[in-house]
């Protein structure tokens, strides 16, 4: 197997952080609204593997193409993409399908990696910061 | 009559599950074309790999959130709509 590019790595650890906090705030307003239950941990779970894993195989593919011609990295891409909306299709219907996850607790993490995409130019605002603290001392 | 009216909510749930999931083609596409273009870029200038990689990575994450939108919408037309419809339908009978 193919070492994973550090660039993808790092992203996906990005992602994973942002993943894991904002589903702590998910499950707290599950908590406050009255309806939390280990159905939602589990719901939660579910979901927000499914969507880290998807970015991480997303990375991977893109790693791939990258080294590939024009033609096939097109294709590669849209391959991938179907696959992975397949894997995410499974995930719903299975959080629909068993009693013992919440469905919309396994749905709504899916949407996380996207606000952590928002979130990325705070993230280097706050690099950069760090950065010129550190030239002027 | 009103067996008529249930076929026609869970044919029409079905149908819209289908068109919904039409919007899950254009991501494959648009992401396809960015890796295209990346391919052209890297080529060009090859000590751009990192950066190039990270911007499309991040690009392709946002692509993709359009096809998850279809996705969950043909997932609730598929699983939840068809109950509630015919709720309502039979509510509006009695």
């Amino acid at each position: 197997m193919a070492k994973i590019d550090d660039t993808v790595v790092r992203e996906t650890r990005y992602i994973a952080g942002v993943v894991i906090i904002l589903s702590v705030i998910m499950e707290a307003v599950f908590l406050i609204i009255g309806m939390w239950s280990y159905k939602v941990l589990l719901g939660n779970i579910l979901g927000g593997t499914v969507a880290v894993v998807n970015f991480l195989l997303m990375g991977i593919t893109v790693q791939k193409a990258v080294q590939k011609d024009e033609k096939d990295a097109a294709t590669l891409m849209k391959l991938s993409q179907t696959l992975r909306n397949m894997m995410l299709l499974i995930a719903a219907v299975l959080a629909i399908a068993l009693p013992f996850i919440n469905p919309v607790a396994a749905i709504i993490p899916l949407f996380f990696p996207r606000i952590a995409i928002a979130l990325i130019p705070l993230r280097d605002r706050k690099n950069n910061n760090g950065k010129e603290n550190d030239n002027g001392e | 009559m009103l067996e008529l009216a249930i076929g026609i909510i869970l044919g029409s749930c079905a149908l819209g599950a289908g068109i919904a999931m039409i919007a899950g083609i254009g991501p494959g596409i648009g992401e396809g074309n960015a890796v295209a273009k990346a391919c052209e870029a890297i080529g060009r200038q090859p000590e751009c790999k990192g950066n190039v990689t990270t911007t499309m990575l991040m690009g392709c994450a946002i692509a993709e959130t359009t096809g998850l939108y279809a996705l969950v919408i043909a997932i609730l037309l598929i699983f939840v709509a068809p109950g509630r419809l015919v709720d309502i339908l039979m509510e509006t009978i009695k």
